[in-house]
């Protein structure tokens, strides 16, 4: 076994550093999926009837249908529809944030929702804008509350994120296929690929855990 | 001066205040009373069109609020309410320099200097940094009120602001709104009785939306016009 790992070192720290790409991947696509989860859950909460339909739309289509088949459009599909040839990283970021940008502005909307109205009510009260009151009393409010679930998503994010292997990206879990399809061996590089994931998984959510603490009202 | 002209609320089927009117002059003190339900609470959020009313109007100062003009006129009607709503993720000092430094451009070193002044005057200079939901009730009114006066209010709305407080410390919060008299128009919507007496010039009795008495405080406690608020002021013991 330890024979076996050592004869195999230079590719266990070539798969690790597969953690990188998937680190990349997964950090700006949260990002976005964060930026669009709320916009869209700004949408569901407003009173604009046309922009409730469409958010709801927008997640019913992301929701329903799989992530893989959301990449594969993306990916596939945009040179024939648009005339554009995306690279693996552009359409892998572009599916992912769309994708996660629905189950955020679900999570986003609960939380928005969760905040007492008595809030709103003294912010318009006080005289300040719609817009003032969502961005600085409302959202710093609903953000605290759904921490864990937004956490959580980052979460699926940095695993589901592996389904960009199947675009050739050298992410994680490609790397460790490569190295076992080349040295006939699937234990050790699928493992090490596991390994990496859930320390990645166990840093975010211990860091979730103190940011939690620290934003606690 | 508020002229209120036959302003009513309806909820589907159901008026919450039905056709009210009466005026209340600058800096004077009114106390909405009457029973649960009677709709002296949609009648106090109508004046500032927390609830848009679904017909009459409010002239402020001569100015007939509409949907437009309300954010503008906003800044010079505070509002407190029963459950304080002080935004619990800024500590004292930033909710009460918030609204100065957003609405009226106030420099933060200005607001916070004027935050200062406000605390020392209620005895809560030491609770700056505090966050809201580590004050007692009592004292979390009288920071809600310091904010609603920040943004020097002409005319300042209360909610029911001592039903949510324990009777120990119901006194400091009065004692805080009596010392507004004379300084601004003052509206209070209060089950307090004993405090409707102590503070107003007015009383409004209001029962099932609508104004029953809008009498002077010394003849709406020996003589009420209307037999319903006679009721009420002997039940609750003032009869």
């Amino acid at each position: 076994m330890f024979d076996n790992i050592l004869q195999m070192w230079s590719s266990i720290i070539f798969i690790i550093e597969g953690s990188l790409i998937t680190l990349k991947y997964s950090i700006i696509s949260v990002f976005f999926g964060l930026v669009i989860g709320i916009l869209l859950a700004i949408c569901k909460t407003g009173k604009y009837r046309f922009l409730v339909y469409f958010s709801n739309f927008y997640t019913s289509i992301f929701r329903g249908t799989p992530l893989l088949i959301q990449l594969s459009i993306i990916y596939y599909l945009t040179p024939s529809l648009l005339g554009i040839k995306l690279t693996v990283f552009v359409a892998g970021v572009l599916a992912f944030s769309l994708n996660s940008g629905a189950y955020v502005s679900e999570i986003i909307r609960a939380g928005i929702e969760a905040v007492d109205k008595g809030q709103f009510e003294a912010g318009k009260a006080l005289g300040i804008p719609e817009y003032l009151i969502m961005k600085d009393i409302i959202l710093p409010q609903a953000i605290r509350k759904i921490l864990p679930s937004l956490i959580n998503e980052l979460v699926n994010m940095l695993k589901e994120s592996a389904i960009i292997s199947i675009l050739g990206e050298a992410d994680l879990m490609r790397r460790a296929q490569l190295v076992a399809f080349e040295k006939f061996d699937y234990f050790t590089p699928i493992i090490t690929a596991a390994i990496c994931y859930y320390v990645l998984v166990f840093i975010f959510s211990w860091l979730a855990v103190k940011i939690e603490k620290r934003l606690q009202i | 001066m508020i002229i209120i002209e036959e302003l009513s609320k309806k909820y589907s089927q159901q008026y919450a205040i039905k056709n009210i009117s009466f005026e209340v002059q600058n800096k004077e003190v009114i106390a909405i009373v009457g029973p649960s339900g009677s709709g002296k609470s949609t009648l106090l959020r109508c004046i500032n069109r927390l609830e848009v009313p679904s017909s009459g109007h409010v002239y402020i100062n001569g100015a007939k609020i509409t949907g437009k003009n309300i954010g503008k006129l906003r800044p010079k009607i505070g509002m407190v309410f029963q459950h304080f709503n002080l935004f619990p993720h800024m500590n004292v000092m930033e909710n009460l320099i918030y609204g100065p430094t957003k609405l009226l451009a106030m420099k933060e070193s200005n607001a916070a200097l004027n935050a200062k002044d406000l605390l020392k005057k209620f005895g809560l200079q030491e609770k700056a940094n505090f966050k809201p939901n580590d004050l007692s009730g009592g004292q979390k009114q009288r920071i809600a009120i310091a904010r609603s006066l920040m943004m020097n209010p002409e005319i300042m709305l209360f909610d029911e602001p001592t039903s949510a407080l324990d009777p120990e410390v119901v006194q400091d919060v009065v004692k805080v709104i009596k010392n507004l008299k004379n300084d601004m128009t003052v509206i209070v919507v209060t089950h307090h009785i004993r405090f409707a007496k102590a503070i107003a010039d007015r009383i409004i009795f209001m029962d099932q939306g609508q104004v029953l008495c809008n009498q002077k405080t010394e003849d709406f406690f020996t003589n009420p016009k209307s037999h319903r608020a006679k009721l009420f002021l002997e039940k609750v013991g003032e009869f």
